[in-house]
Formats: C-alpha cells, sequence, structure tokens
C-alpha cells in the first residue's frame, strides 16, 4: 500500500533573542503568539508570515497563553500573580495589542490558564486555588485544592466542569462558574502533572510523577494506571473520536485504545522513530496528522496515528517550548518554538 | 553505571533550625559582589533582604511517591519551580534552596534522585547546615530534625558562638561530631564565612570531600577531663565539694611536655588503669601517681586530698614538675581546685574535654572506612544495594570513592537514604588506589560494614 507523504513549506522563522516557554494560534488562526521566559509577548501574522508585535507583557517569565475560543483574545499568566487578556485586533499607538484586563491570581506563579468552552468564563491555576473570572475580567469565584498545588487544569468540552490536578487526584468541580460549585474527587494516591479530558468528555487522563499514565472514566469514577514510561508522560493528546489517548515519556509515541473494555488489559500501540524521550505532541482535529517531538530537538510529523513511520520529520536547534497546529482558510498551519529563540511556522500539505 | 553531565547546574541546601542564620547568611551570599548569578529558592517564611530577581518563594510541598516508600518522599513545590527555572538557564548559574527551620533535608535531597528530570539537569552541590551554637543542644534533644539536618550535612557551619563558653563549645563540636564526623565543620560568627566554604561542595563529585580526609571519632573514654599543672616543689592540694555523684575517680600522669597533644597522647596511656577497678580514697588520704583512685565524698561539704609527697612515691613526684590529672567527670561539677600550699588556685596550662557530654542518646553516628585492594565490581554493587535496600531507611547518607578491578577510574557514589546515584570518576593515574566509604545513619555497625565492604576486594 502506497503511503501518501507530507511535505512542510516555511511561513515564518526566526530566532527570537529570547526564551520562549509557551505559544499558541488564535482561534481564526490568523495570530501565532509565543511567550517567554524575559515577560515578553510576539505576535506573528500568520497569513504575511511576520512578526507583527513584541512587548514587554510582563515583568516576569510568561508561564502560559491561551487564545479565547471565538475572538482574538489573549489571556497570558505570570510569576506575579498576575494574568493579562490582550486583543489583539485593537492595537495601541506604538502598534502593541490593547491590554484589556489585568487579572489578579491567587498565588505567584500562574500554572495554566484554561478558556471555558464558549469563551464566557477564564480560569486561572495559581498555587493553591483556581480562580475564575468572566470574559470582562469579573471575578466570579476561588476554588481551592485542598492537596496542594494545582499543577494542571482542564474544561469539560461541553464546559459543565471544571478538572484540576494535582498530588492525590483530580478535583472535579461542578459549577465552577456559579457562586456555588460542587466538587467530586477522583482520587490517586499519587502526584498528577497535568490533565486532559477526551474530547468526548467520557475519560480524563493524567500524567502522573511516577512515570505513569492514570484515567478515569468520568460517569462511574472507574480507574487505570498504565506504567512503565522511561519518563514523565507529561505530553497527552486524545484523537478527535476520543478514541485513541497519544502520550509522550517514552521514545515511542504510545497510543492507548479506548474501545470496547479497552484499554485496559491490552497492549498499547507503539510509534517508534526518536531515539530520545518524547516532550510533545499534537495532533491535528481536522487532518488527524499527529506531530511529536523528542528532547533531541527532532520534530516527526505522522500521517496517520498508526502509520509504521512519520511521513515527514525536521529539526528544532534546542529543546522544544512549543508544537501547535491550527486549520484556518484550508491550510493545516504547525508552530515548533524551541528553548532558544529559535521559531518556525510551516503549512503542511499532503503529496500524494 | 549512569554518566555525569557536567552540564547540570549545582545546587545548593541551605538548613538549619529558626534562629541559626540562614537568611544572615543567604542576605550575606547574595550580597556579595561574587559575579555569580545565583537563583534562591525560599521558604515561605524567608525574609531576603536582597531586591533580587530570582528569589522565587516556596512553600514547602512533600509527598510521596506512589510506591509507598517513605525513603521516596520528595518536595513537589522543587519539581515544578526547578522545572520552570531551568528554561531561563542564561540567567543564572547556580541555585540555593532554603528550608524551614523544622524541615527535614531527607526530601529535598531526595527530589535531585528521585526526579529524573531534575537530576539530569541539577546536581546537588552540598547539604549545609547551620548550627545555633547557643541552641543546638536543646534542638538536639527535642527533634529528630535537628539530628537529621546535621547527620545529612556536607557542611556544617556552627555559628552564634560568641554566645557560649570555650568549653560549651568544645562539647558542642564533640556532640555534632559524634553524629557526623566527615562534614567539614566551621565556626562561623553571625554566618560570615568565605563564599567556597559554603558554595562549592561538590558534595556529589566527592573527591574532594572525601580527600580532605574525614576526622575519625574519637574513642569514648573513662574519663571526661584532663589538665596539666606545673607543680614545682611540694605541698600542693586537690580541694573540692560535693558534687553529683558520692566519689570521683581520677587519675594522676607525669608528663614531659605542657601540650594538649601530650594529653591525648597519655590518654591512651590513662584508658586501660581506668578501665580497672578504682582504689577508693578517703579525704585527707594522699593521691598516688599512676593509679586509679575515687576520691570518697560522703561525709561533709568540701573535701581536701593532699598530692603524695610522703612515703615511696614522694621521690617520684619530686623528680618531675609537670602532671596531668584525668578525671572521671568535669572539674566545674565538683568545684574541683587544684591549690599550692599557701591556697592559691592553680590554672591548668593545658586542658583537654573527652566526651565532655554526659549522655549522647543520639544514636545517630557515622562510620568512615579505608582500605587498600581493587573492588569486584559485581560483588561490591551488590553489597552496597542491599545495604541501602535494608538498611536505607536508617542511612540518611553514603558516600564514596573506590576502585573497581579492570577499571583504571574511580567509581564514585553518593546515596542518600535508598537512593544511590553513581558515575565514573577521573582516571586514577598516578594516584593511588584505595577505597573510601563513608555512612551517615543511625545505629550504624561499623564493624559489619567494614567486614561487608573488605570482602569485595580481589584476592590475587
Amino acid at each position: 500500500m502506497k503511503r501518501a507523504g507530507l511535505q512542510a513549506r516555511q511561513l515564518f522563522v526566526s530566532r527570537l533573542d529570547d526564551f520562549p516557554t509557551c505559544c499558541g494560534f488564535s482561534s481564526d488562526g490568523h495570530w501565532l503568539a509565543i511567550g517567554t521566559g524575559s515577560g515578553k509577548l510576539h505576535l506573528i501574522d500568520c497569513s504575511s508570515g511576520t512578526l507583527s508585535a513584541s512587548w514587554q507583557a510582563h515583568t516576569t517569565p510568561i508561564q502560559d497563553l491561551a487564545w479565547h475560543p471565538q475572538e482574538a483574545l489573549l489571556a497570558s499568566g505570570d510569576q506575579r500573580a498576575q494574568c493579562k487578556l490582550w486583543h489583539a485586533d485593537m492595537t495601541t499607538d506604538d502598534g502593541t495589542p490593547l491590554l484589556q484586563h489585568t487579572l489578579p491570581a491567587a498565588a505567584d506563579w500562574v500554572q495554566q490558564v484554561a478558556w471555558r468552552p464558549g469563551g464566557d468564563f477564564l480560569a486561572i491555576a495559581a498555587g493553591k486555588q483556581v480562580d475564575v473570572f468572566d470574559r470582562y475580567g469579573k471575578a466570579i469565584n476561588r476554588i481551592p485544592f485542598e492537596s496542594g498545588s494545582v499543577t494542571g487544569i482542564c474544561w469539560h468540552p461541553r464546559g459543565t466542569e471544571l478538572a484540576l490536578a494535582g498530588y492525590q487526584g483530580i478535583k472535579l468541580v461542578t459549577g465552577a462558574i456559579y457562586k456555588t460549585p460542587r466538587a467530586n474527587w477522583l482520587r490517586w494516591q499519587g502526584s498528577l502533572l497535568n490533565c486532559s479530558f477526551s474530547p468526548d468528555g467520557k475519560v480524563i487522563a493524567a500524567a502522573c510523577q511516577d512515570n505513569a499514565v492514570h484515567f478515569w472514566r468520568v460517569k462511574n469514577g472507574k480507574d487505570a494506571a498504565m506504567s512503565g514510561y522511561a519518563a514523565k508522560p507529561r505530553a497527552l493528546t486524545w484523537s478527535p473520536d476520543s478514541k485513541w489517548l497519544l502520550t509522550g515519556g517514552a521514545s515511542e509515541v504510545v497510543g492507548w485504545h479506548f474501545s470496547g473494555g479497552g484499554p485496559e488489559g491490552s497492549p498499547p500501540l507503539l510509534m517508534d522513530h526518536h531515539r530520545d524521550t518524547i516532550t510533545h505532541l499534537a495532533l491535528n482535529p481536522r487532518t488527524r496528522w499527529l506531530a511529536s517531538g523528542c528532547k533531541q530537538h527532532e520534530v516527526a510529523l505522522w500521517h496517520a496515528v498508526t502509520d509504521p513511520s512519520p511521513a515527514y520529520v525536521f529539526s528544532m536547534e534546542a529543546p522544544l517550548a512549543g508544537l501547535r497546529w491550527c486549520n484556518t482558510a484550508g491550510r493545516s498551519l504547525l508552530a515548533a518554538v524551541d528553548e532558544s529563540g529559535h521559531a518556525g511556522l510551516w503549512a503542511i500539505e499532503e503529496v500524494q | 553505571m549512569s554518566n555525569s553531565t557536567p552540564a547540570r547546574i549545582p545546587v545548593t541546601v541551605l538548613t538549619g533550625f529558626l534562629g541559626s542564620g540562614k537568611t544572615t547568611l543567604l542576605n550575606r551570599i547574595l550580597g556579595e559582589s561574587h559575579g555569580l548569578r545565583i537563583a534562591v529558592i525560599e521558604n515561605e517564611f524567608g525574609e531576603i533582604g536582597v531586591d533580587q530577581d530570582l528569589v522565587i518563594n516556596a512553600e514547602e510541598e512533600i509527598f510521596e511517591m506512589n510506591n509507598g516508600c517513605i525513603c521516596c518522599t520528595v518536595r513537589g513545590d522543587l519539581i515544578r519551580i526547578l522545572g520552570n527555572l531551568v528554561k531561563r538557564r542564561d540567567k543564572f548559574d547556580r541555585v540555593i534552596v532554603e528550608t524551614t527551620g523544622m524541615a527535614d533535608p531527607g526530601p529535598v535531597a531526595q527530589t535531585f534522585f528521585v526526579d529524573d528530570e531534575i537530576g539530569s539537569q541539577f546536581a546537588l552541590d552540598g547539604i549545609i547546615t547551620l548550627v545555633d551554637a547557643r541552641h543546638i543542644d536543646l534542638h538536639l534533644q527535642d527533634s529528630d530534625e535537628a539530628v537529621a539536618q546535621i547527620a545529612f550535612a556536607d557542611v556544617l557551619l556552627l555559628n552564634k558562638i560568641d554566645l557560649v563558653s570555650p568549653t560549651e563549645l568544645q562539647a558542642i563540636e564533640s556532640r555534632i561530631r559524634a553524629i557526623n564526623s566527615v562534614a567539614r565543620l566551621q565556626l562561623v560568627h553571625m554566618a560570615d564565612t568565605p563564599l567556597p566554604v559554603v558554595l562549592d561542595v561538590g558534595g556529589f563529585d566527592l573527591q574532594r570531600a572525601l580527600e580532605s580526609r574525614p576526622e575519625f571519632l574519637e574513642p569514648e573514654y573513662p574519663f571526661e577531663w584532663a589538665g596539666i599543672y606545673l607543680l614545682p616543689g611540694d605541698g600542693y592540694r586537690i580541694e573540692m565539694q560535693t558534687g553529683p555523684d558520692p566519689s570521683l575517680s581520677l587519675f594522676w600522669l607525669p608528663l614531659r611536655e605542657p601540650s594538649e597533644a601530650a594529653l591525648l597522647a597519655g590518654a591512651e596511656a590513662v584508658f586501660r588503669d581506668f578501665s580497672a577497678e578504682p582504689t577508693a580514697l578517703q579525704p585527707g588520704a594522699a593521691m598516688n601517681l599512676l593509679q586509679h583512685q575515687a576520691l570518697q565524698l560522703i561525709n561533709g561539704t568540701s573535701f581536701s586530698f593532699p598530692l603524695g609527697f610522703s612515703g615511696s612515691e614522694a621521690a617520684v613526684w619530686r623528680n618531675s614538675s609537670l602532671f596531668a590529672v584525668y578525671t572521671q567527670h568535669m572539674p566545674e561539677e565538683f568545684n574541683l581546685r587544684v591549690v599550692d600550699a599557701s591556697g592559691n588556685t592553680l590554672t591548668p596550662v593545658a586542658e583537654h574535654n573527652f566526651n565532655p557530654a554526659h549522655t549522647h542518646d543520639d544514636s545517630v553516628s557515622s562510620v568512615a572506612l579505608e582500605f587498600d585492594g581493587d573492588l569486584d565490581a559485581a560483588l561490591f554493587m551488590s553489597v552496597l544495594r542491599r545495604l541501602l535496600q535494608s538498611q536505607g531507611q536508617t542511612l540518611f547518607r553514603s558516600k564514596g570513592i573506590v576502585s573497581i578491578a579492570g577499571d583504571d577510574r574511580r567509581y564514585i557514589f553518593q546515596g542518600v537514604h535508598m537512593l544511590l546515584d553513581d558515575a565514573a570518576g577521573a582516571p586514577w593515574g598516578d594516584s593511588p588506589r584505595t577505597n573510601r566509604l563513608v555512612f551517615i545513619g543511625r545505629e550504624l555497625e561499623p564493624e559489619l560494614l567494614e567486614r561487608l565492604f573488605k570482602a569485595c576486594v580481589v584476592r590475587t
């Protein structure tokens, strides 16, 4: 069987004199934002492939950023208890995006920022709390996490629940946007590093400190652990049909198939190509192409999850800081940034 | 055996009880122009006065790894913070982690062993423990953490020494030494110590740490004090009062030289005689030379015992003028004084405290082994691993540089509880191949350790 190949057309490449820590595409695919260790934000115009703005957004390193799911509104969190909302389509006199709101976080280090699906609320995890603000910057709620610092948060795909991950499990909060939320714990005697809902909202998965992946079926709280990883399987991504949970933490992409009674008791899919631990995974929700990045700076593009080898491979110059897909105007864009400041944007195309 | 990666960022852990001077020392390190860019992870109660970009306030979050092993308790906050910091490695050269006063250094140290990501990018350079000389006795009595902080240390800084008497200081030193005889011990005032002492410990690169030759423990003597007196002529006596015991045994020894070294040398000779049953001596009876005697302090409140310048011993007394007296207890407990014929109290020309602390119930001690011979790699590793597995809970630290048969490089290891980090070190070259191992822990059995590891020597 002849397999289709992939090719990459470079749209933008640059070396920022900075340490990228995170990156993300705006919902319409017009902007690529890169947050850095110096507190600067860089905004790349994807249609022209130019660096549109670079500005000192924060005084401390940027910990995380998140684009609003509909508007050109960017949330960025820093190490001094601040989260800022920037409007990329509105600029000030010096050409930088307009600062719409500065939101106070509960503790110095903002761990993660996450818009609720629909974009009416924003959750900010910092220290042992998660703050919920509405889209206009009004504080709604402060949700405590009882067993230590929150290491990751994730909204249910329909926005009904907010999951808080950390030591001893996941706190599943219903009604996080109301004054009186209810909480249900998914307990686990270990330390979780993040959490991720499957697109159908039925399963929540988390990477564990002790080199394992743990997941729960939300309906009945039934859980299972998949151990044996060489490193922390922090990279987690779901296929759009929720059938595959793909994980890093080993030199192979490790895939768990959710069908029938699985993945419990079934061997994982191993996608073998990299020679080092996979730290980043991104699955294109439309084309289902998978991008995997390993510690030794290599990025591989897989045409399909079950392919025996990648369709395209390229190298960055330092360990990856971000790897993202975006679909816009019929194009599939891939962004990769590394810790040396190397940033690239490519249009990925199919070749027969 | 893993390979060491030289690019790891050194981390110094600073421990010590509240009030021992951690903040003062930190402020000094940061304030000094040493050209180093230091990131500080301060405890939640920290109050660093220097305005520095890379001071991060951490709330200690200790958690157990899921395997249920107490030795795998780590600092979750540290994993997160260091993980974030590493992205900014152009901004700093090294990291200092300050723990809270009551902290057990175990979880901090273990973080660098248990977490692969942290261990591959950061190296524990050394554990510095600040000791408050004024309060350490109390701390050691009341808390296991204080004992652990001393046991874990690569460097011990004894601070606030101006607040204790020289005798007390000596007592503190030997009490600390009894727990950890291999750490570098430095007396400081207001944490005023040269930076290299604190920052270039090389805990993991043990080479230097062990090459500086760990001090071996002084044996436990049956006497607590000895002093040398210059006693020309005759008419001397001891005057004393009732004390904590109804008798006090002592031993007089003529010496050639008025030095502490001479006292120590003499101690070896006196040791045997002192172990024998003493002769009881009633007040007023003369003391003899070279005899273990117990001065009876029963009837009355003050007592006098002349030095024996009569009888057959008289000639020996007169032939010398330099005498050492070894006493079972500290003289001040009995207000013991050596006085001359006109009743003037004499001051000893030299003195030494042996085991001055009355009871060391600290069951923590250190064992240092040094012996020649190439070791069988497989046998040695199995002995070491079995030791860590079976005694890891009570073994705070283990370190060593050993000579493995057939390998021209030094083999270096360092452990915290059950966890072990090892690497091949520099080639031996022309330097003599030898084995040096150090263990610090509770209820160690020195003879057993020695037997076990010596059994690993390859017989030719």
